[in-house]
């Protein structure tokens, strides 16, 4: 079910949908509530269902609204008000309407149109590098929609080469139904979390001109342009292309600022971009992704700066050494890799110092010749922990890493042979001189 | 906030104060060795601290009185959900405004990402300072002749373990330790058990001995100057030079070495739980257990507070008579790091000393110290087996075993040391017992000037010597 919701004056009004019930919108009958709340489906809200998302605003009436309807405001309106103003504004923007069986009730508007996606016929340019499936799919994947955060249009605009047929028993307001709805575009931006776009990114982009395949430019962004208007699905694609970016990526600052909170803004985690995103036509959707994780270790045994970052270059890990304090900054990539940190290899240990690194022997001494891992840590598993305030599952995955030097491996000492040999014989020949042990004194003695 | 080992009764009654931006916090929850605080958005700055004020009875059937055993303090930015150390890199300690951002016994893990963030400030509490407690608890005069006798430039401190064995140690170290690096050597010292027969009364429970202590860390004193006990003037024992505990056991000067080595190091006396069980110390954890004593030392700003960080280095262990089981057991478990071995006459030798001889023969920089008569052939058979597979220089520089000959215990005339010959020289019919024998390797030494009227004028023991030639 949906609701509509009254929002700030530039969005005008925000639709937004509860998270999906199996079932859908098509043909449901929601519940008669409140101011705000559940609307009874008609083809208007169908309509709506299908434009808007989850804290999407209404693209498509944003324009409408406020080209043409001073004055008006829907903060304080009734739903039945908002179904009204919907209808109007559909009519005015010349947004065709077909006339659909099932669920319509009110009559008031009629016909669909647009596209769901049916085919290329309509086309549509696209900015980024773009791959477009060879065969589109008629409807989002379901796969892809069975993770959305959101529900998927339910009721099928026809393709945007068939005109829809008028109802000759709808009520056709004197709104004229146009040959082909305008062409709008489709625009998502991948951002980090410092809000500067990510480029390089492959995105799944499903607009009703199609299906295809985009990378993000050099602002985060995709695009499709001069598609038919209605909604889009994207999902960023991941898996090793994206994980390269964010290792590229790692260098960022962590954002110290709470996170913006905005209608056309998504924020998600590497680990939850495995998702379908819904949008409108005509609004850019944002996506912010997170990814960095600080890890502050304040100790007197020893900071970070001092060791060395024993992972690899390319993992997304930096540390970072200023005076006083060393952060070790983790950039999750969804990859999961770990951070391992360690000593710097010392060689042999000719000066003699107790030290704490492993030691071993070599050419007959005691050397420290490797450096052990001091601390190794999940990097998605506690970024991602954190993202949901999951402090308990944060902080078990910090007892978890090694925080302090292990205990040194000590080695084993050769077998003793020679020595016990010559001690032996060492002893005997001062018993002759007289210069043996004497009985053991009592312990009280001593 | 969190600590390890909150059970421990020295770890009672914790005091713990969170202030963000200088008003106090009230603790989300609290729990056993756990406090929870919540920092709302927009503080700058938070503070912790926290005291541990255990509340002890001081003698059995006594009412419980309020010991301060630790304190610690840290201060914080908040950079957006991460909490850094405050990187203001001085700090007081005593008094004395250091190079410390950080507080040596509070580690901090903070994580945080844009979203919310956590930190975990854990508080090091293995050990403690049990000192002001043990003023209490130890024998009465035994404390005041410490407090009167003690070398005033070398510290002392009883440390408790709150959650290891055995549970009391005592370190001594230079007061105005300044170490040149952040590491800081220690020297183990196993004694022999705390249940034996000494002249003066001690208890056997391990936490009334400071007969015991003195013995090992108070100078030989001079029996014809006054001695003021409890405030009150002390007659003396005219036949003896020294002021002992007994005719033979003489003190050790083991706090006069570490004066006059000049070594940055802290003696540590892993304290016998009961007979020479010294529990963990002489196990391969006592590594750990020395970085945990070393931190709390430092943490509480006893030793090398010219250094935010101090790290165990060089590590010696010694020991005497019945403390040899102790040092051989604590060489076996941890021969790769100890780079100073001192025996001083310590029993039950030979099985140990093929081991001692490969530790000598595979330890760069070793130095292996003896002095014996209950052991004495053992430790002439390790010396020379050790000279022979270690060449030239380092043999004469790192290796001695006395005595040299038999000889030594005769007069001067006859080839004896002259501290030996004055030693014996008030009670003639010690100089052919073994057990004189035993104490004069302990407390004695080759270096040893009189006066014509008998005043000593230099004296060097065998423990001053060994530090002097050692590598700390």
């Amino acid at each position: 079910m949906y609701r509509s919701l009254t929002a700030g004056p530039d969005a005008l009004w925000i639709c937004t949908l509860d998270r999906p019930s199996a079932g859908g919108a098509k043909g449901e009958r929601g519940k008669r509530g409140d101011r705000g709340s559940v609307l009874e489906m008609d083809d208007a809200q169908r309509v709506v269902a299908r434009l808007v998302g989850d804290r999407i605003a209404m693209g498509v009436l944003r324009s409408a609204l406020a080209a043409g309807t001073p004055g008006l405001s829907f903060r304080t309106m009734s739903d039945r008000d908002v179904v009204k103003a919907v209808e109007r504004e559909v009519r005015r923007s010349r947004f065709s309407l077909g006339r659909r069986g099932g669920g319509d009730t009110s009559g008031t508007l009629s016909g669909v149109g647009g596209s769901s996606g049916g085919g290329s016929g309509s086309g549509g340019s696209s900015s980024g590098s773009s791959s477009r499936a060879e065969e589109p799919p008629t409807s989002p994947d379901p796969a892809q929609a069975s993770n959305a955060s959101i529900p998927q249009p339910q009721s099928a605009r026809p393709s945007s080469a068939v005109q829809p047929t008028p109802d000759p028993a709808a009520p056709v307001t004197a709104a004229p139904v146009a040959d082909e709805p305008p062409l709008s575009f489709y625009e998502l931006v991948l951002l980090d979390e410092l809000e500067v776009g990510i480029p390089g990114v492959p995105i799944d982009l499903t607009t009703p001109a199609g299906r295809e395949t985009l990378t993000t430019d050099g602002s985060g962004r995709v695009r499709v342009n001069d598609a038919p208007p209605g909604s889009a699905t994207a999902r960023v694609i991941t898996g090793p292309e994206l994980t390269r970016v964010l290792e590229e990526n790692i260098a960022i600052a962590k954002r110290t600022t709470p996170l913006p909170v905005a209608d056309d803004l998504l924020v998600l985690t590497p680990s939850r971009l495995d998702q379908t995103i819904l949008f409108p036509d005509a609004i850019p959707q944002r996506v912010m992704l997170v990814t960095r994780t600080d890890l502050v270790w304040g100790s007197v045994v020893g900071h970070w700066g001092t060791l060395t970052l024993l992972s690899q270059e390319t993992d997304p890990v930096r540390l970072l050494a200023d005076i006083g304090s060393s952060i070790l900054q983790l950039s999750s990539t969804g990859a999961s890799p770990s951070a391992l940190i360690g000593t710097p290899v010392t060689g042999l240990d000719t000066a003699g110092g107790g030290g704490s690194s492993a030691l071993g022997f070599a050419d007959g001494l005691i050397t420290r010749p490797s450096p052990p891992a001091r601390l190794s840590i999940d990097i998605d598993a506690l970024h991602e922990a954190l993202f949901a305030d999951d402090f308990d599952a944060a902080s078990a995955l910090i007892d978890l890493a090694q925080q302090g030097p292990p205990e040194p491996p000590l080695p084993e000492f050769p077998v003793l042979g020679d020595e016990t040999a010559e001690f032996a014989a060492q002893l005997a020949l001062l018993a002759f001189s007289g210069e043996t042990d004497v009985p053991t004194i009592p312990d009280k003695q001593v | 906030m969190r600590w390890p080992n909150p059970r421990s009764p020295l770890l009672g009654n914790p005091k713990v104060v969170v202030k963000a931006d200088g008003a106090d916090v009230a603790p989300l929850s609290q729990a056993l060795g756990k406090f929870e605080f919540t920092i709302a958005d927009g503080v700058v700055r938070v503070q912790v601290s926290v005291e541990f004020i255990p509340s002890l009875p001081v003698f059995r059937n006594s009412p419980p009185v309020d010991f301060s055993v630790l304190k610690a303090d840290q201060a914080y930015l908040l950079a957006g959900t991460t909490l850094i150390p405050d990187p203001l890199p001085f700090t007081m300690v005593n008094g004395e405004l250091v190079l410390q951002n950080v507080h040596p016994l509070i580690d901090t893990i903070s994580t945080g990402n844009a979203k919310t963030g956590l930190s975990i400030v854990e508080v090091r509490t293995e050990f403690v300072d049990v000192t002001e407690m043990w003023a209490v608890r130890a024998d009465a005069d035994a404390f005041s002749v410490f407090e009167a006798e003690k070398e005033r430039e070398i510290g002392f401190v009883a440390i408790g373990a709150t959650g290891s064995t055995p549970p009391t140690w005592f370190a001594s170290f230079p007061l105005d330790m300044r170490p040149p690096t952040s590491e800081v050597g220690t020297l183990v010292f196993y004694r022999p058990s705390v249940d034996s027969g000494y002249t003066q009364p001690f208890n056997m429970n391990g936490f009334e001995t400071q007969h015991a202590l003195n013995r090992y860390l108070l100078t030989p004193r001079d029996s014809r100057l006054p001695m003021v006990l409890n405030g009150e003037l002390q007659n003396r024992n005219p036949d003896s030079f020294f002021f002992v505990a007994g005719p033979i056991f003489l003190r050790a000067s083991f706090n006069r070495a570490i004066a006059l080595s000049g070594k940055p190091i802290v003696l540590l006396q892993p304290w016998p739980q009961g007979g020479t069980n010294v529990g963990q110390a002489a196990t391969a954890r006592l590594p750990k257990l020395l970085k945990g004593i070393l931190r709390m030392l430092r943490g509480m700003g006893h030793i090398a507070v010219n250094h935010p960080t101090i790290t165990p280095g060089r590590l010696g262990i010694a020991g005497y008579s019945a403390g040899g089981p102790n040092i051989y057991a604590a060489l076996r478990s941890n021969r790769a790091l100890v780079r100073e071995l001192y025996l001083f006459d310590p029993m039950f030798l030979p099985p140990a000393a093929p081991g001692i001889i490969q530790w000598a023969t595979k330890t760069p920089g070793f130095r292996l110290r003896m002095s014996g008569e209950v052991s004495v052939g053992s430790m002439r058979a390790i010396f020379r087996t050790v000279r022979s597979r270690v060449s030239g220089e380092a043999a004469a520089a790192f290796l001695s075993a006395v005595p040299e000959t038999p000889a030594r215990w005769k007069t001067v005339a006859e080839g004896g040391w002259p501290w030996w010959n004055f030693a014996i020289s008030f009670n003639a019919a010690l100089a052919n017992d073994f057990n004189n024998h035993h104490q004069f390797v302990l407390y004695g030494g080759a270096e040893f000037d009189t006066l014509p009227d008998g005043t000593v004028t230099r004296y060097v023991p065998w423990m001053q010597d060994y530090l002097e030639k050692s590598g700390f």
